[in-house]
């Protein structure tokens, strides 16, 4: 669902700018990020990844602790399952609706001057708006120009990738599971599909009803 | 700040622009909030494909271009200075296009954008501890407000009428996961709720609780058949009934005439809140609302600590969940430093609190000159000023009064780094 926001590595020299899906570099073609990784940097590629891993998923940004202090090694990644269920819960509508608007609420049409124009003609979504703007953040973080002096926590923003929450600390792989079908602890799994459940009673409506997978 | 070539401007339009309710009003010496109207910020179509009306909300979320006509396009903008709201940390092209269409195609008089927080503390706070205390006039000092809306819940320290920036902390649970978790509960366990937003969201509002004890309450809903929490929720048909009802499960399903349709609301009234101190539950790496606050509270300066936490204040519509002060003091408490006092008040109406903190700004005249942009100042200045001159005031956070200095330094910092 979100767009890969990629990092070019960034010296002094070659400003860059980067958006969701291109960027503007005053490098040579055959140094962008676009031609083929020579195979003696990997360790640039592997810092490179990790970078990309902790800007491109915004709303389970889990490296936003790590990032801050430099050590982006540590990468907690989310299983596809719960990315899935993350968004369907983010989402307005359970079927994906297209609402036409048929027309403007007043006769006149919008548009009084070139910027508003501009504006109203832009394809840009919500969506590109907020990758654009995590990239131009991290890019300002690692560009060694940037020295906010003397660094002010009042006022200088974290950005939205790095004010969400930090993953629990204690014991952060197990999370409290509850039962599909009451809610109540589940205790155990089902043992074909691995879904949690708490008793016995529950366990014969959800073979019954709602267990997908079959041996 | 303020101009002194801007011109009086007679009226104040305050605006707390939600992602589900607009929250939009005049500002006058004696508006209440009933003042106020609340408009839903969506696009919506019904069963019968009727565009923006119906019951069956299949609503899409716009970026306010639409509903934000409505109210503008019935005053005269150019006597009008606009108090509008945005989300704390907006990416800035966004803000820019704001600015653009407030002045150049509604040409309000002045415009002042903020977060909402910024606007709560313009509210009477000391009210909401002390009943009765004398009002007052100027921002709050210091006070951690909690805004708990339809996309995310926000911590905001709020320190001298400005947002303390490094303490600015988010979960990714809003008032729209929690309907969209109890709509996936509903549809598992009983009836196939997932086309049912609205309905589903009227039940969250109807029953849901905030437990001070979830694991009791879970063993009571498991272990007991008649118990307090299980109730039952007729759903509406939408033709005798229009509205559905909560209320004690019936010891026998009527039979006969014809059934309702009813959901039985067991632990789903306090589990799907619950998400705000779990967002692990669903699956978020995230830790729970009394965790954010304190590192929130720990990321500012020492000496603000005991105040901030004496000064909680929860808006946004999930503040309207029942024991949530409550569950939110007894985890807060044993979390405080030893000396503080943890504090927490509600506002009577938290939907709306923040906009009538914005009245209280827009009547407040010096505070507004100061706080306001003038539309001839934008022509010329422009956009890039404006976005300066905006981030500038929230630049003047502890040192009240210097704003126009410290806006000039951060604007030259800003200069300095390219990209």
């Amino acid at each position: 669902m979100y767009p890969t926001v990629e990092l070019l590595p960034n010296s002094g020299k070659t400003g860059t700018t980067g958006a969701s899906s291109w960027y503007y570099s005053n490098a040579p073609p055959s140094q962008s990020v676009s031609a083929m990784p020579k195979p003696e940097d990997l360790r640039a590629r592997k810092a490179k990844t990790a970078a990309v891993a902790s800007i491109t998923a915004p709303s389970f940004a889990t490296t936003a602790a790590s990032a801050s202090d430099g050590t982006s090694d540590v990468v907690v990644k989310l299983d596809p399952a719960t990315v899935r269920r993350i968004n369907e819960l983010e989402k307005v509508n359970w079927h994906d609706v297209q609402i036409k608007i048929e027309a403007p609420f007043s006769g006149r049409k919008p548009g009084k001057t070139q910027n508003v124009r501009r504006v109203l003609a832009s394809q840009k979504t919500f969506q590109n708006h907020l990758s654009d703007d995590i990239a131009n953040h991290e890019l300002q973080l690692q560009n060694p120009l940037y020295k906010p002096d003397p660094y002010d926590p009042a006022t200088t923003p974290l950005g939205y990738v790095r004010s969400v929450a930090e993953p629990p600390s204690t014991n952060a792989t197990r999370y409290r599971r509850f039962c599909e079908i009451c809610g109540y602890w589940g205790t155990i799994g089902c043992l074909r599909c691995g879904v949690r459940l708490c008793s016995g009673e529950c366990e014969a409506t959800h073979k019954e009803a709602r267990c997908t997978r079959r041996f | 700040m303020g101009k002194a070539s801007a011109p009086r401007l007679p009226n104040v339009l305050v605006m707390d622009n939600g992602a589900h309710t607009i929250k939009a009003g005049y500002a006058t010496r004696n508006t209440d909030p009933s003042d106020c109207t609340a408009i839903p910020n969506c696009i919506a179509r019904s069963r019968d494909r009727r565009v923006y009306v119906g019951r069956q909300l299949e609503s899409c979320k716009d970026f306010g271009s639409i509903v934000f006509r409505q109210p503008v396009e019935k005053c005269d903008a150019k006597s009008t200075t606009l108090i509008l709201t945005e989300a704390p940390n907006a990416p800035t092209p966004l803000q820019t296009n704001m600015d653009q269409i407030v002045f150049e195609e509604y040409e309000f008089g002045a415009y002042y954008r903020c977060p909402a927080s910024q606007l709560v503390v313009w509210n009477d706070i000391g009210q909401l501890f002390n009943p009765g205390t004398t009002l007052q006039h100027n921002a709050a000092e210091c006070v951690l407000v909690v805004d708990s809306g339809y996309s995310f819940t926000h911590v905001i320290p709020v320190i001298n009428g400005k947002s303390f920036q490094a303490g600015i902390r988010r979960i990714d649970v809003g008032g729209k996961v929690l309907t969209n978790y109890l709509k996936e509960m509903f549809s598992i366990r009983q009836l196939n709720m997932m086309d049912e937003t609205y309905i589903v969201n009227e039940i969250k509002e109807s029953c849901c609780y905030i437990s001070k004890d979830p694991r009791r309450d879970l063993d009571i809903c498991k272990r007991m058949k008649r118990n307090s929490i299980v109730k039952e929720y007729v759903l509406p048909d939408y033709k005798s009934l229009h509205k559905g009802i909560l209320r004690e499960r019936l010891e026998k399903v009527p039979q006969g005439k014809e059934a309702e349709q009813t959901l039985v609301v067991g632990n789903e009234r306090f589990m799907a809140p619950e998400l705000l101190f779990h967002p692990g539950d669903v699956g978020y790496r995230q830790t729970g609302l009394p965790d954010i606050i304190m590192k929130s509270v720990n990321s500012t300066p020492e000496e603000y600590r005991p105040l901030l936490l004496a000064n909680i204040v929860l808006v946004g519509g999930n503040a309207m969940l029942q024991g949530l002060k409550e569950r939110l003091e007894a985890e807060l408490v044993p979390m405080a430093p030893e000396n503080c006092i943890v504090r927490i008040g509600i506002p009577e109406d938290p939907i709306k609190y923040a906009w009538q903190g914005g009245v209280a700004l827009g009547n407040n005249k010096t505070a507004l000159e100061q706080h306001r942009i003038a539309r001839a100042d934008y022509l010329e200045h422009g956009s890039t000023w404006l976005a300066k001159k905006m981030a500038g005031q929230s630049l003047a956070a502890v040192q009240a009064g210097a704003s126009s200095g410290v806006a000039s330094s951060s604007n030259k910092r800003r200069r300095s780094s390219p990209g």
